[in-house]
């Protein structure tokens, strides 16, 4: 029986390559047979934007970032069609741009309450797809409820803030790591892979660790030799 | 690591270093998100 492996992975719920990296990483799992558990941690990219943002994507962007208006539609452009190959319409015109510090929190919350998978998923799924808004608290505790959280528990949470300086552990230990950008996966706590890699190098890496594990249960050295029958 | 003073034992509470990550070998200009820096989005 092979030996689960652990995957942290630190990402935001408004950055599309997390969600395009989180299908890329599920299909490389299945692709290298090994067992995961997988652990969301967040990463602010944007905590500077108020929860009320009256704009787009594209206005937060150009105005915030400085970067041209056809640049940005231009990688949106380029991000949706990457995204739609790995099985996710993303709607930009109907996204809400906004402050995801609420959204780590309920993810905290969530992983407190053994529904962390569930919860980025769906809040993932609520910002890219569904034009949900993910920075207050009602819309958050409504999305809390449908994947079996207490709403009112979560509204009481997020209110105090009881997993902010959970979400700030995380942001730290992002810096310690020297994690620039998202997705970033530490696959059994030692080995680093960034970005929205394809399947094949996710499956190659949890293979790599599942041998290693399996030569140190054993006692010995990972062969790097070929057998040959 | 703790040390001992007249008025009693402090606690060193910084975090001992994590281990520096590995990265494995992997495609440079995979998709990723910085803020609106070098990476755009």
């Amino acid at each position: 029986m092979s030996e689960t492996i652990k995957v942290d992975i630190w990402s935001d719920v408004q950055c599309p390559w997390c969600y395009i990296g989180k299908r890329k990483f599920e299909a490389g799992v299945a692709a290298s047979g090994t067992e995961v558990e997988v652990e969301y941690h967040s990463f602010e990219l944007a905590p500077d934007t108020p929860v009320d943002f009256a704009g787009s994507p594209v206005d937060y962007l150009s105005e915030r970032k400085g970067i041209p208006v056809p640049q940005v539609l231009e990688m949106l452009e380029r991000v949706t069609g990457i995204a739609e190959s790995v099985g996710l319409h993303y709607d930009y015109d109907s996204v809400h741009q906004t402050n995801t510090i609420k959204a780590h929190e309920l993810l905290h919350y969530a992983k407190a309450h053994g529904l962390q998978l569930e919860m980025k998923e769906s809040l993932l799924k609520a910002y890219f797809v569904d034009g949900g808004h993910v920075g207050r608290i009602d819309d958050l505790a409504d999305l809390a409820e449908t994947v079996g959280l207490d709403r009112a528990d979560v509204v009481r949470a997020l209110t105090e803030n009881d997993y902010l300086a959970a979400v700030k552990a995380d942001v730290a230990q992002a810096v310690e790591y020297g994690i620039q950008g998202v997705p970033f996966f530490v696959i059994d706590g030692k080995y680093g892979i960034s970005g929205a890699q394809d399947p094949d190098t996710f499956a190659q890496a949890l293979r790599q660790v599942q041998g290693e594990k399996a030569a140190a249960a054993a006692g010995t050295a990972p062969s790097t030799e070929e057998t040959h029958a | 690591m703790s040390e001992t003073t007249p008025t009693g034992t402090v606690t060193d509470t910084v975090p001992a270093a994590r281990p520096i990550i590995q990265l494995l070998e992997q495609d440079d200009t995979a998709g990723g998100c910085c803020g609106g820096g070098s990476c755009g989005i």
